[in-house]
């Protein structure tokens, strides 16, 4: 009997102590994450070059912080919106970015940009109790031509079992926007007018407000889920500064050339749902889908799937497909037409036109210098219903290498 | 559109294969093993997931429904 009792206080020792050295290892531990992301567009257009370094860091039982740093060099040439009729009028193309936006020799539709973007997010998580955690976030993002400054709240509130997380997020922005050589111009002014000197404003100013509502949930040993409802209201200038809309004949040759225009508030709604959940064999699979709608007449449907499979030594392979449609704006217009007045708002912007795209790569990983690193490569096609350039072909490359340390 | 409707054809599997998967049963914290994995975490990747959302909210007229907050900015 005596034997069993000392056995059990060895035991129970043995357990206690181990606790200690468990809570004594979380008091602090670094992840960090660097990655470069390359960005790359068919027929010279948009080329972006991205490093984004992540850290996080957990200090004691209850507390955590990420920072996570950003920068952009973006260089090549994007559409307008202006057609691409040989007898266009002769207009001075704004200009944007560091060296500014120019006009490409013989493409009036196409202006060449060349800019950098510089972006810091920073994060605290805080364990309040067992079951309930808040997340603040703070972001800034600086570019020569706009500026975003940024909050977050999230709160989390976890089921005693833990089955269930309930979450509840408000978040607001404030972004400056105007053109490298100053101030904004008239929406829906004549690029012409005043002998090619149109009426400019001051900068612009977009406020955004922001909330966000969702579960997830522990499906059993091996399937993980969320549900999410998001929305979000813009107010102010959402016009983009650089973006002109044609007036053509009836014969699609353009006769004046205007900047676009834009209504000054947009409600914004999305509904998205993702799986996680891992097979027999133990491959992964990662699938959501988003339903997103807004008052500009934007609906669009996401579907996003990944498939992880472990190979060999710590090494995986992860296939991955993205579908994505959306409706046109309705204010959206290839071009006007001469003759008829002018709307209130209208753009030529690709991105608000009716859009098919799909993304097909995969991405590799394996173990590195007591690390994770990994490559991804992935071709980005896009295809537009009446925009004037109807595609928009891309490669992804990213190299990211991941770390811990205690 | 046309593209995509064939396209949506190959996502059944990925939608029977998330239907076998959502077979609720309760875990408990010892039984979590798998779900601890960073391969199922539900952003098992934030610096792609970042730099992904920096893409589409630049070449696409919608975004967001991951969470609130992070940076805007004026991309082409």
């Amino acid at each position: 009997m005596k034997s069993i009792r000392s056995k059990l206080a060895i035991a129970t020792c043995t357990v206690l102590s181990q606790g200690v050295q468990q809570a004594g290892a979380t008091e602090s531990a670094w992840t960090t994450d660097t990655s470069y992301l390359y960005y790359g567009e068919a027929d010279d257009r948009v080329t972006v070059h991205k490093i984004i370094t992540r850290a996080d860091v957990t200090l004691g039982d209850y507390n955590r912080l990420s920072l996570e740093a950003v920068y952009d060099t973006v260089t090549g040439a994007t559409p307008t919106g202006a057609v691409k009729s040989f007898n266009t009028v002769s207009v001075t193309t704004p200009s944007s970015g560091g060296n500014g936006f120019k006009t490409a020799s013989g493409s009036p539709d196409l202006v060449q940009f060349d800019d950098t973007r510089l972006g810091v997010n920073a994060g605290w998580s805080h364990d309040y109790s067992r079951t309930f955690n808040i997340q603040y976030g703070a972001s800034v993002s600086v570019e020569r031509d706009y500026e975003a400054y940024g909050g977050s709240v999230t709160f989390n509130k976890e089921t005693d079992d833990r089955m269930l997380t309930f979450t509840a997020g408000i978040a607001g922005s404030y972004d400056t926007i105007f053109q490298s050589s100053g101030g904004t111009p008239k929406p829906m002014g004549n690029v012409e007018e005043n002998n090619g000197n149109p009426e400019f404003f001051g900068a612009g100013n977009k406020r955004g407000y922001e909330g966000m509502l969702g579960v997830s949930g522990v499906i059993n040993r091996r399937t993980v889920a969320r549900i999410n409802y998001s929305i979000k209201t813009l107010e102010g200038y959402l016009t983009d500064p650089y973006k002109l809309i044609s007036v053509t004949d009836a014969n699609g040759i353009e006769m004046e050339r205007y900047f676009e225009s834009r209504p000054d508030s947009r409600l914004r709604q999305s509904l998205y749902g993702i799986l996680v959940h891992q097979l027999d064999n133990k491959d992964v699979i990662h699938l959501s889908y988003r339903y997103y709608w807004d008052d500009w007449d934007i609906n669009s449907h996401t579907i996003d799937y990944r498939h992880r499979r472990n190979l060999m030594n710590g090494r995986f392979i992860e296939p991955h497909v993205r579908l994505y449609h959306q409706t046109a704006a309705d204010f959206f217009h290839h071009s006007l037409k001469y003759g008829e007045p002018l709307p209130q708002y209208a753009s030529a912007d690709y991105r608000l036109d009716e859009m098919s795209s799909i993304t097909l790569g995969a991405k590799y990983g394996l173990p590195a210098w007591g690390g994770t690193l990994r490559f991804r490569l992935e071709y980005l096609y896009q295809s537009f219903a009446e925009a004037e350039y109807d595609t928009n072909k891309a490669l992804i490359f990213q190299a990211s290498y991941k770390k811990e340390f205690d | 559109m046309k593209m995509l409707k064939p396209l949506l054809f190959l996502t059944i599997p990925m939608f029977l294969q998330a239907c076998a998967a959502l077979q609720p049963e309760p875990v408990k914290p010892w039984q979590r093993g798998i779900l601890a994995q960073e391969a199922m975490q539900l952003d098992d990747d934030p610096t792609q997931s970042f730099a992904d959302e920096h893409i589409y909210f630049s070449k696409e007229g919608s975004t967001g429904g991951k969470g609130v907050g992070g940076g805007g900015c004026g991309c082409n």
